[in-house]
């Protein structure tokens, strides 16, 4: 699903801050990746997630390698195939859920419209009360934004889901119900997981355990 | 789904996009009043006369023979003889000659000696002719015809009377108090400066200017006499002319100002209209800069609430671009949402406009003289002037825009 091969990253040509010779990570697998601050784990997800280019090697999703895409495509292939999910940018505050999860779909490639009664199945399956489907986001709870936030992410049902630090900001309880919602959901709809965080005490709730340093060796 | 963002977006910030477009709509409403106003001063002044070919008087600027026989203001330089005026009449190609006699006020309002055949034959506007809202044109020598504004103004009514004074200015030393004119008619308001003039006729006119003798009796005789014989002048100071057939007008012209027996000028109103109109070409374009410089002011008040909330709206930006925006579509949604903002205020400045010249058409009539035609405020003009305020906003709003654009390059999630 996702080969990297001779990654080489740096900010402003200085020291490279990722160097991975080489990491493969098969489909559906669920993995958690620890490391601490500075360790690279949220310039891995924008290599990933094609919002940074690398100054060498290549990221294979899908056989595709999207270094070498052009920005527009890059753009299309992330909205595609690539569902993320931070602490920090979850939603648009002053957009409901539906023109949320709505807006996210309308840079989908096909142009087949967002189907509200979609949108109201994933609600409910996410235990979302589907009376806020038309509440504003800076209305909901952090616990109701993040199921909105993995809506949103699967709603074009990428292939990866890309999830950096997600649980920062939830007490033990709520991130471990919000990572059992998650890997239900990457399971159900085959996706693969990579779950990036410097919290190791959930790494027991992964399938899959590897430290940035096994990955990047700069 | 870009327009329901751009729109959203601004609900937002609705105190800062509420001033932002109330100080647009200010801009906007300034210029389009002052070019509507410009075009309603400018049909007013080209059609305070109508109808006329030619107006002939002394020697002197076409604009200067315009202004004192036309608008009643400046000074007649001379007077033209009697016997010039009776050949101009009596040429076969003029079909109506107008004399006109200035010199004499009443309370700052210029009066004009004249005949039936000023009612008869002046035109204004779209060829329109002089009407009465109340009485008749003069039948007495002492009779008076008032123009709307005067009577409004001094609170007159018909079968007043009123005496003459010496000079054209406010205060006159010099009362021609020896005839009392009685009001006979009011004009209708025309929007010329026809209703800021007082008509009397010739004889009425001459009939001040001569020695009255001191005795009381002999007064009663000369009154009688001239009631009864009329007095002729001996001059006036211009004359209009309506001639039969309009492509004789140049060739009547050159006729006139060639005369030998009197130095005399003849002008077209028309052409002297649009000369006078030129003048002022400068300063409309003074207002013009003027205006432009208030809206592009205004354009930058909401480029700059733009860039400021660019601080703001980062985090919006890097998710929208985590979800699939291109660049481009963070540049476009900034266009879009001040295209909103202008929109908006073009809306709202054509309705306060609108409704402000329908409320102030009167009061600008009465005490300005425009007169305001709400049927040409939607005109190609006012098109065109809007379609440039969507053009230079969208020229202006590419700055925020292109810093929206570099700024979502950089976002990525680390931001």
């Amino acid at each position: 699903m996702i080969k990297v091969n001779d990654l080489l990253f740096s900010y402003n040509n200085q020291n490279n801050v990722i160097n991975i010779p080489y990491w493969e990570v098969v489909k559906g697998d669920m993995i958690f990746i620890a490391g601490h601050s500075g360790s690279g784990k949220s310039t891995l997800i924008n290599l990933l997630a094609g919002l940074l280019k690398p100054d060498y090697g290549s990221i294979k999703i899908s056989n595709v390698a999207i270094e070498q895409l052009k920005p527009k495509l890059s753009n299309q292939f992330r909205a595609n195939h690539i569902g993320l999910i931070s602490q920090q940018f979850n939603l648009i505050p002053y957009l409901s859920v539906l023109d949320n999860i709505k807006l996210a779909h309308s840079f989908q490639i096909s142009n087949t419209p967002c189907k509200v009664e979609e949108v109201t199945t994933l609600m409910e399956r996410l235990n979302l009360n589907t009376h806020l489907i038309n509440q504003q986001a800076s209305e909901l709870s952090i616990g109701q934004q993040q199921r909105v936030a993995i809506i949103r992410a699967i709603i074009n049902k990428p292939k990866v889901l890309l999830a950096d630090e997600p649980t920062s900001a939830l007490d033990f309880y709520a991130k471990s119900n919000f990572i059992k919602l998650l890997k239900q959901v990457a399971q159900r709809h085959h996706m693969t997981l990579l779950f990036i965080s410097h919290d190791v005490s959930i790494r027991k709730q992964f399938p899959s355990f590897k430290e940035m340093g096994e990955i990047n060796v700069a | 789904m870009l327009l329901k963002l751009a729109y959203k977006s601004l609900l937002n910030r609705k105190l800062a996009v509420f001033l932002t477009v109330i100080s647009i709509t200010f801009g906007i409403m300034l210029l389009i009043s002052f070019g509507f106003i410009k075009d309603q001063v400018k049909s007013s002044f080209t059609k305070t006369i109508s109808g006329i070919d030619l107006i002939v008087g002394p020697k002197t600027s076409d604009i200067n023979l315009l202004l004192y026989t036309v608008f009643h203001t400046g000074s007649p330089t001379d007077n033209i003889s009697w016997n010039s005026y009776q050949q101009l009449t009596n040429n076969p190609s003029v079909q109506s000659a107008i004399p006109i006699a200035l010199g004499d006020s009443h309370k700052g309002y210029r009066v004009i000696g004249t005949t039936k055949a000023y009612f008869d034959n002046y035109q204004f506007g779209n060829k329109q002719n002089l009407q009465l809202e109340e009485g008749h044109w003069f039948k007495h020598p002492f009779e008076i015809v008032l123009g709307s504004d005067v009577v409004k103004k001094l609170n007159y009514s018909l079968g007043k009377e009123i005496v003459l004074s010496h000079g054209v200015s406010q205060t006159s030393f010099k009362q021609h108090d020896q005839i009392q004119f009685k009001i006979s008619g009011i004009l209708e308001q025309t929007g010329t400066p026809i209703d800021q003039s007082i008509f009397v006729s010739l004889t009425g006119f001459e009939s001040v200017h001569i020695n009255w003798p001191q005795d009381p009796n002999a007064q009663n005789q000369l009154t009688e006499h001239i009631i009864k014989n009329g007095l002729q002048p001996k001059s006036i100071t211009a004359a209009f002319l309506k001639l039969k057939n309009k492509s004789s007008t140049f060739v009547i012209q050159r006729i006139i100002n060639q005369n030998k027996s009197e130095p005399l000028q003849a002008i077209l109103p028309g052409m002297a209209l649009a000369q006078m109109w030129n003048l002022s070409a400068m300063f409309e374009k003074s207002l013009w800069l003027v205006g432009a410089m208030v809206f592009v002011s205004t354009l930058i008040g909401m480029v700059n609430m733009l860039i400021a909330s660019l601080n703001s709206r980062k985090k919006e930006l890097a998710l929208l671009r985590i979800i699939g925006a291109n660049p481009m579509y963070c540049f476009l949604l900034i266009q879009i949402e001040s295209i909103f903002l202008v929109v908006i205020s073009m809306l709202l400045s054509l309705i306060t406009s609108y409704l402000a010249f329908n409320f102030l058409g009167e009061w600008l009539s009465t005490e300005y003289g425009v007169f305001i035609d709400l049927s040409t405020f939607f005109n190609t003009n006012l098109i065109y002037m809007l379609s440039a305020f969507i053009v230079v906003s969208v020229i202006l709003v590419c700055v925020p825009a292109v810093l929206f654009y570099k700024q979502s390059m950089l976002n990525n999630i680390n931001k």
